[in-house]
């Protein structure tokens, strides 16, 4: 009985104690708080947790889709909250214009940036260069008697011929000079203003204003039962005057203005690359063979006239089928420029002076010797800036597409191995 | 009697344990806040939507100092600018003000001064896209340069939205094809689409705010 009684006891207790184990276990469940949306920690200031601030750490997930062609706002370091994850979006270029809204590939949304997460390409713009010297466009040619055509804006070549008795004194050569490029970005903007009460105009397709005329009638059709059919008729006409106006900005002007590739123009990008094969042609030296095997036929002819290369060789020794000959060569005329800018930057409003350098690099005295710079259109020339320590004629012309020519005749020739140089000073616009 | 007794102790453990449970979960909440009162500003905004707001250039590491651009900002005679970064707010300073901004990132500015009518202010915003390959050395030296135009204090004063986007042209041998070196974009055309046809847009200044951002503005 005492037994019986035990064991009930004990059963109480044990229930008891189950009781508050389950009560325990309860109020640990309601005390748990629910989870955190955003992972706190991972957001602190670097300062502050520098584990986290490793950029290794971040998983690159999203943006790899090319930007939009349209795009509505400005670029962002995107950064998302995924998986308790920090998530990073990186804004992808395309064709050299800034991604200004990018989603993740793995659907969760970009979010704005907090600080942390900066391992992103940064779009990089330029280097803007104005440059002068070469010859660009169409090749240079002279003309008359100390002239030349075919000058662009950039254009810096030389026009000589040789000062002596060789066959060819009259031929008029053409020296071009190196190109001298100046840092000098300039910034424009575009503008758009939203007013309130614009809202409510319409909108057509390409963003033109709708100046409409409606017009409103009724065509009767004839009675041909009990009712008649009677529709109103409304019609919107456009007044596309109105819109052209509009889109003749000038834009198109700008946008029209491309390269003319039927004679021979680039992208400005591709004219720097250019090749010259005549300016190398003009700089080799004539090769020259100086033995050669003569046939056995000949080894009986006493006397032989020989031309290489269009000019009369002398013999000088012929014994058992070997002729030895002599070719007197001329020399070479030779015009080398070389331009040099004051500074390598310059910032609108900047004074650039610049520096040409005439050499005469070959062999032979070089008479009529004609300078000229087309200057680019962003700089403009300093009146009486240009000066020359050789004697020479200055002067000012219009190219053919409307620039600036500088032109320098010099007086005196030069001789092989001389040299001068001319300077003049321009504002950068 | 001694039954009772059990069951009464067994009521007031169950009761004890459960407002204990109580108690710890409002513990927890106080740490949620501490650990939010240590947060970066921003932080709980984490999950809206982007929007303007101060850019924490602090917290960039050395590493990514390349990021920032300088700018200058420029306006009619008489105009102040202040611009508010993770130190707060810049003392109003008379343009054009040269500063350095991270690329990409949003910053609030704050125009006042003479130039603009019966003592009101604005606070555009500015957004810088992208960086100049500047020689070395000479980043500050050529900074992307944002001009004010009087016209937009005026439009933005009559409740106007402005939207400036600076280019920078791709022909830069070519002279500018306006004497103001900006025009007005057809209605309805995207400023960057029209910026980037004619060069790289570098920046963006939008005009409109005529009341400061909740907080304190010196």
């Amino acid at each position: 009985m005492n037994d019986a009684r035990n064991d009930s006891q004990r059963i109480r207790w044990l229930r008891i104690i189950v009781i508050a184990t389950g009560a325990i276990i309860l109020a640990s469940c309601r005390s748990l708080t629910a989870p955190l949306s955003l992972p706190v920690v991972s957001l602190l200031p670097a300062a502050m947790e520098p584990d986290r601030a490793n950029e290794s750490a971040v998983q690159i997930v999203g943006c790899e889709q090319p930007c939009p062609p349209l795009l509505r706002h400005p670029l962002h370091s995107q950064t998302a909250i995924a998986s308790g994850r920090p998530v990073l979006c990186r804004p992808l270029l395309q064709d050299n214009q800034p991604c200004r809204s990018c989603q993740p590939t793995d659907g969760s949304a970009c979010q704005s940036a907090t600080g942390m997460l900066l391992k992103r390409e940064i779009p990089v713009a330029g280097p803007y260069l104005v440059c002068d010297g070469g010859d660009c466009l169409e090749l240079a040619q002279p003309t008359g008697a100390s002239g030349l055509k075919n000058l662009h804006a950039g254009d810096t070549v030389a026009r000589y011929h040789a000062d002596d008795f060789g066959p060819d004194v009259h031929d008029v050569k053409v020296a071009i000079s190196n190109r001298a490029c100046v840092y000098a970005p300039r910034f424009a903007s575009v503008r758009h203003i939203t007013r309130p009460h614009e809202e409510a105009v319409p909108v057509g397709t390409k963003g033109l204003s709708l100046d409409t005329v409606t017009e409103l009638g009724v065509r009767r059709q004839p009675v041909w039962g009990s009712t008649q059919r009677i529709a109103p008729e409304a019609a919107r006409k456009a007044l596309p005057g109105v819109a052209i106006e509009e889109r003749l900005s000038p834009l198109a002007v700008d946008q029209n203005a491309f390269p003319n590739e039927a004679s021979g123009e680039n992208r400005p990008v591709a004219r720097v690359a250019d090749e010259r094969p005549m300016l190398t042609t003009r700089r080799q030296s004539p090769l020259l063979k100086v033995g050669f095997e003569v046939p056995m036929a000949w080894t009986r002819v006493r006397g032989a006239q020989v031309m290489v290369m269009g000019r009369t060789a002398e013999v000088i020794a012929a014994d058992r089928g070997t002729a030895t000959l002599r070719i007197e060569e001329q020399g070479r005329a030779e015009l080398t420029l070389c331009k040099q800018v004051g500074s390598d930057t310059a910032r609108i409003g900047e004074e650039l002076d610049f520096t040409i350098y005439v050499l005469n690099s070959g062999d032979r005295p070089l008479r009529d010797v004609v300078l000229v710079d087309a200057l680019p259109a962003r700089l403009e020339l300093i009146p009486e800036s240009a000066a020359a320590n050789l004697l020479a004629e200055f002067s000012t012309e219009t190219g053919d597409d409307g620039s600036v020519v500088l032109k320098w005749r010099f007086e005196s020739p030069l001789a092989a191995g001389e040299g001068g140089f001319v300077r003049f000073r321009t504002l950068v616009h | 009697m001694l039954r009772v007794a059990r069951g009464l102790l067994v009521t007031v453990g169950f009761a004890l344990v459960t407002s204990l449970g109580w108690a710890r979960e409002d513990v927890e909440s106080r740490a949620v806040d501490k650990k939010a009162s240590m947060a970066v500003p921003g932080a709980i905004g984490v999950s809206r939507r982007p929007q303007y707001g101060p850019c924490p250039e602090l917290e960039l590491s050395g590493a990514a100092q390349h990021e920032i651009q300088p700018v200058e900002i420029s306006g009619p005679v008489g105009m102040e600018v202040a611009i508010e970064t993770a130190a707060g707010w810049s003392p109003l300073k008379a343009a054009p003000l040269r500063i350095g901004l991270v690329v990409g990132r949003p910053y609030r500015l704050r125009l006042g001064g003479t130039a603009i009518e019966d003592g009101q202010e604005l606070f555009p915003s500015i957004c810088v896209c992208a960086k100049l390959a500047t020689p070395a050395g000479t980043a500050w030296r050529f900074p992307v340069e944002i001009q004010i135009d009087p016209s937009d204090i005026s439009e933005a004063l009559k409740g106007g939205h402005v939207q400036r986007v600076i280019y920078a042209p791709h022909d830069c041998g070519r002279p500018d094809i306006l004497p103001a070196s900006w025009f007005d974009a057809s209605p309805g055309d995207d400023c960057f689409e029209v910026a980037a046809t004619l060069g790289d847009p570098l920046a963006e200044l939008l005009i409109g705010n005529r009341l400061p951002a909740p907080g304190v503005v010196p």
